[in-house]
């Protein structure tokens, strides 16, 4: 009930800075954080590798076809 | 034991030292970690709030590359391990959303079958069982008392956790696990603050601050969590509250990996250290000594 009147209000374009930051991120990345430049050097000294890959083309096709594109173009 | 890897977004991108203390002690129970090629953000609550078919459907991704990897997820970060295991119960229960979800997934090639499980790293290390966890200590952290921060996610669907003594329950019996002392506190289940960051960060701050009065009032000695905003938010929020209320609380956080890294003889190394903004060198090394 909650999340149906979120969205309600989502669809007039009010949600805050932070969460259109977020969701502009997955959007355009796959992912809502992107790692630090001080990650980067930290995962390469413990053997992590860099960052998990994603498919941001996969992520983008889900996210047209539910129209979320044109959902956070409203944010104000 | 071999599950799908989920690394989730902010482990990987803030905390690498917390992924790296599960990579060292998995292998040491038989739990193998396979990689997930591709996969995406979660996606977390703040998307759902915003579309609910859109944050179902990313997350069915996620179950649908599980599936076709024939492997149960692990997840390390709570909001991850609530969103997948959220997504999963809804699409193998509800045919009608699942329908419609599959419409969506028809784009990617995919379609949810409802063939994976989900998990957090620590109720995997929970199946493994206690016993097993205790034989593998071999510093035990004897009489350190402990505030276990199992944030929000752990506990959700109660009806999931509750019956089959999962999330916080398995949590505190891990961290005791260790030698230290789960001490009880006022919020335990309260929210650490974490979500409201970015958006109202000074309730955020507030809603922390009263987390870390209560478990000063139960006289711990360090915070261990499993949850990646929960650490974030306890850790650089007590170098918040000091510069603007002068108070300080001077409580090490430790995500529970690295508690239990420890407690079986592998030290951290000097960058991990570092990564702690309330210095835990002296936690450890008292720790030792008891």
């Amino acid at each position: 009930m909650m999340f149906a009147v979120r969205n309600l209000t989502a669809r007039e374009g009010n949600f805050p800075e932070g969460i259109l930051i977020q969701a502009k991120s997955l959007f355009e990345n796959g992912r809502v954080v992107m790692a630090s430049r001080m990650a980067l050097v930290q995962r390469e000294k413990y053997g992590l590798g860099e960052e998990p890959s994603v498919d941001v083309e996969a992520v983008q096709k889900i996210l047209k076809k539910t129209r979320f594109d044109k959902l956070i173009s409203k944010g104000k | 034991m071999k599950y799908a890897f989920f690394a989730g977004c902010l482990i990987p991108a803030r905390e690498p030292h917390y992924e790296n203390s599960v990579r060292k002690i998995a292998p040491k129970f038989g739990i193998e970690l396979v990689e997930m090629e591709n996969a995406n953000c979660c996606a977390p609550f703040s998307i759902q709030s915003l579309d609910y078919t859109s944050w179902l459907a990313l997350a069915a991704r996620n179950l649908c590359l599980a599936e076709k990897m024939g492997l149960s997820i692990v997840t390390l970060c709570n909001d991850c391990y609530e969103s997948l295991l959220m997504a999963n119960t809804i699409l193998k229960e509800n045919k009608e959303t699942r329908e419609k979800v599959n419409k969506v997934l028809a784009d990617v090639d995919l379609e949810f079958k409802g063939k994976t499980d989900v998990k957090i790293f620590s109720d995997v290390l929970y199946e493994v069982g206690l016993e097993k966890v205790k034989n593998a200590v071999k510093r035990p952290f004897k009489g350190l008392r402990v505030a276990v921060q199992p944030g929000c996610h752990l506990s959700k669907p109660k009806r999931l956790h509750f019956e089959q003594r999962m999330g916080i329950l398995a949590l505190d019996e891990l961290v005791e696990a260790t030698g230290a002392i789960s001490v009880p506190y006022e919020r335990k289940e309260a929210c650490c603050g974490g979500p409201l960051r970015g958006i109202n960060d000074e309730v955020a701050l507030h809603v922390a601050k009263q987390k870390l009065e209560s478990m000063k009032a139960a006289g711990v000695d360090a915070i261990v969590t499993v949850c990646p905003f929960c650490y974030l938010e306890l850790d650089m929020g007590q170098i918040e509250i000091k510069r603007h209320t002068k108070m300080e609380y001077d409580l090490p956080v430790l995500s529970f990996a690295e508690l239990l890294r420890v407690a079986m003889g592998m030290d951290l190394e000097e960058w991990e250290l570092k990564a702690h903004r309330i210095p835990v060198t002296k936690l450890l090394n008292v720790a030792e000594a008891r």
